[in-house]
């Protein structure tokens, strides 16, 4: 069990929230039991958001050569004397104001689909937009097969795949796309899975029972 | 044709009010489901500081700007009519 909590410790100090890390154990979720004790945290890799990032970048820099046009080819005085240069420099403020505000957008969208894995089940949370979320929750001794994938030279380099857990519930496949070390979070799975097998098989008297802080 | 400049205010003010309700919505799925952790904190305090900053700015230049201006976007041509 400690190489398991050792897993995924070092999981999350490596996953997007790098610089971030701290102990899994002491995050809480929303609707998390008393004796029951994060161990994964799985978020999604970083070049999830890679694509909105470079967005994002353009949408700052493209004003500049908008102004250098509007400045010296069409002579517009951005001095905020004249009535056009107040006008755009309201559109400009506006322009960023939305500009940052898509990007937050798609930071939560992606930020929001994470993977808890606890002592007692994975619960799955899927954020599609702002009015759309979908929990799924699986216990860990129903699991019967994980599989890691990764496919193509970027998922090689940067080391990040899906993650296709085969269940014997109603909802027979749970998948997560754009894991970091996604072999490693499948081993750390199975350990788990193992480990709840266990439990259930020998369940510790109440008094042993660990209960979250 | 001369239109007043506080129109143009006036249509800045309702795209900050769009900006702001929608502000409202991601802020509020980022408190309710948001993991509570430091990147999350970490992400909406940037956020917040970035749009205070920027309406800030533009608050600034707006009380400094004479409203009750207007602008002549066109000129319409003089004619000249000799009966």
């Amino acid at each position: 069990m400690a190489a398991v909590r050792t897993a995924g410790i070092e999981y999350f100090a490596l996953n997007f929230s790098r610089r971030m890390s701290h102990d899994v154990h002491s995050i809480h979720f929303h609707g998390q039991a008393p004796n029951e004790r994060v161990e994964l945290l799985i978020r999604r890799h970083w070049t999830t958001i890679a694509r909105d990032t470079f967005l994002f970048a353009i949408g700052l820099v493209v004003p500049i050569p908008v102004y250098f046009y509007l400045s010296r080819a069409l002579e517009i005085d951005f001095s905020g004397e004249s009535a056009v240069s107040i006008i755009l420099i309201l559109l400009a403020g506006l322009y960023y104001l939305y500009v940052w505000l898509f990007y937050f957008h798609q930071w939560i969208d992606s930020y929001l689909d994470v993977w808890i894995v606890t002592n007692k089940r994975l619960v799955d949370i899927e954020q599609n937009g702002l009015f759309s979320r979908r929990i799924s929750e699986l216990n860990l001794s129903k699991i019967q097969d994980v599989t890691s994938e990764v496919k193509g030279k970027l998922q090689t380099f940067l080391d990040y795949g899906n993650l296709l857990v085969q269940t014997a519930g109603e909802q027979t496949q749970f998948e997560f796309e754009g894991v970091g070390k996604p072999d490693m979070v499948a081993k750390a799975l199975m350990q788990l899975h193992d480990e709840a097998i266990r439990q259930e098989a020998h369940p510790l008297p109440p008094s042993q029972t660990q209960t979250a802080p | 044709m001369s239109i007043p400049l506080y129109v143009f205010l006036g249509l800045y003010g309702v795209g900050l009010a769009i900006y702001l309700v929608l502000s409202f919505f991601n802020l509020y799925h980022a408190f309710r489901f948001g993991i509570k952790d430091t990147m999350t904190g970490l992400v909406i305090t940037t956020y917040l500081v970035v749009t205070v900053v920027i309406l800030v700015a533009t608050s600034a230049f707006i009380l400094s700007v004479d409203w009750a201006q207007t602008w002549q976007p066109f000129e319409l041509p003089e004619l000249n009519i000799s009966l």
